[in-house]
């Protein structure tokens, strides 16, 4: 059975096992084609919850700024691997995002429907604590991809700090820009 | 991945052929014409949101709005290129606005051209929307934020959020929201506060303006010249213009989840579906 799924639903169930055992892949795409599944699966995601159905432009306008997501995970691989990480490498990892994958289908599928149309106090607190999860959990793939805490922390540190500066960083750069004297 | 292929090629034509909602706003009443409007957005990059700027204006104008007030999170840049391309494309009227973000209060200063810094008191911060020629609207209003609305601050407040999100994620929240409105006479707002999901307009402002021009919704916005009106067919705003409103057939209801159409549906279910079977058997095993 599982040999019929995706690699992801391996990694995601034994991490340690899938990333010893996998074979290698290879091909021209290697490099980009899971960084731009997840970008598909994310603006797919985005214009659901915008516009209730899969709006063509809506994916492919998302699709370009919502690049910079796998380009900032791959930024965090790089200072993790100190190195410029090779496709192979880049395949694999992203492998790890099955946990964000699905927590944003089912997301999207819920807040998409007429009872998930407006969030309550309950919903909030429900999909917060799904978050969490989701977090710890692709903490522990991705713990099992590098094999080193060190590694973890430090493309945790990276990514998530450029991911932060561009989704969320209006504070962040008022403070900056007010510390620096700009 | 060709069944991921087609699933998303039948969402796609589905969501094209999908009628674009629309909410019926009667173009004029009296002597004013009315427009839909929302005065609360939100964009990407740097505010938690999901859209552009230029995405944002196109699903604007998609949902019916005449007038919007984009605004970043104590910036302004991101409302202005969604100005520049509303102006390009023919879009809504789009206002610049910041939503200035303290730890006590969030207020929206609508029409300013530079930043507001968010270091003041909300009577501080009132001053110098108004400086600017802006107004200035208090962000959902929950009774947490209230400490930070002094004597000072109401005198020179313009407007209150009574209609949000919020509104409708629970009874204490809209009276909450409603008690803040009721404090003294305030310009009624009912926005979305769009972050992502829900979509912009979910709750919505009507203004009555004489042309429809940004000054002119600005101006309408500081007299109070609106109306906004919650599930329960209850209006807020003007006592005059609900009036002429009824006497008028009256104005759609914020806040409503209506059932989608089946092309939607057909769409959501396809795209879902898809998602799916990307993620879970898109690529094979190498």
């Amino acid at each position: 059975m599982l040999s019929r799924l995706s690699p992801e639903v391996w990694v995601m169930l034994r991490p340690k096992q899938a990333f010893a055992k996998l074979p290698v892949a290879d091909g021209r795409w290697l490099y980009w084609r899971r960084p731009l599944l997840m970008v598909l699966i994310l603006c797919s995601g985005i214009s659901l919850l915008t516009t209730g159905r899969f709006s063509l432009p809506l994916v492919g306008s998302t699709a370009i700024y919502w690049s910079f997501l796998p380009l900032v995970e791959i930024a965090g691989l790089a200072a993790a691997q100190r190195r410029w990480p090779e496709a192979r490498m880049v395949d694999r990892f992203f492998m790890g995002h099955g946990p964000w994958l699905l927590f944003i289908i089912a997301f999207a599928a819920y807040c998409s429907s007429p009872t998930g149309a407006v969030g309550t106090p309950a919903m909030f607190t429900f999909w917060g604590t799904i978050a969490v999860a989701v977090l710890l959990w692709s903490c522990w793939i991705d713990y099992r991809f590098f094999a080193s805490v060190g590694k973890l922390l430090l493309h945790r540190a990276v990514s998530w700090s450029l991911f932060a500066a561009i989704f969320a960083g209006s504070w962040l750069w008022m403070e900056a820009g007010e510390r620096l004297g700009l | 991945m060709r069944a991921t292929a087609v699933l998303l090629f039948v969402a796609a034509v589905a969501g094209l052929l999908a009628p674009a909602p629309r909410m019926s706003t009667p173009a004029r009443m009296g002597e004013y014409r009315v427009l839909a409007g929302d005065f609360h957005i939100h964009m990407f990059p740097l505010d938690e949101a999901t859209l552009a700027p230029w995405d944002v204006v196109l699903e604007a104008r998609r949902r019916g709005l005449d007038a919007i007030a984009l605004m970043g999170h104590n910036q302004v840049w991101t409302a202005k290129v969604g100005r520049w391309f509303s102006r390009l494309t023919g879009g809504p009227l789009v206002l610049v606005g910041e939503e200035i973000i303290t730890p006590a209060y969030d207020m929206i200063a609508v029409g300013i051209e530079q930043n507001v810094d968010w270091h003041g008191t909300a009577a501080e911060s009132i001053a110098k929307i108004h400086r600017q020629g802006g107004v200035a609207i208090a962000a959902h209003p929950l009774r947490s934020y209230w400490p930070a609305y002094d004597e000072a601050a109401m005198a020179g407040l313009d407007g209150a959020e009574v209609l949000h999100p919020m509104a409708f994620a629970g009874p204490r929240f809209a009276a909450e929201l409603r008690q803040f409105y009721e404090r003294k006479p305030l310009t009624a707002i009912g926005s979305s506060d769009f972050h992502g999901t829900i979509y912009p307009g979910f709750s919505r402002t009507y203004v009555f303006v004489r042309e429809v021009t940004e000054q002119a919704v600005l101006d309408a916005l500081r007299e109070r010249r609106t109306v906004a009106v919650d599930r329960d067919r209850h209006a807020y705003g003007d006592v005059e213009l609900i009036g002429l409103a009824e006497a008028n057939g009256g104005l759609p209801r914020s806040g409503v989840v209506t059932e989608a159409d089946g092309w939607s549906r057909l769409s959501r279910a396809a795209a879902l579906a898809g998602m799916l079977t990307a993620l879970l058997c898109g690529f094979k095993r190498a």
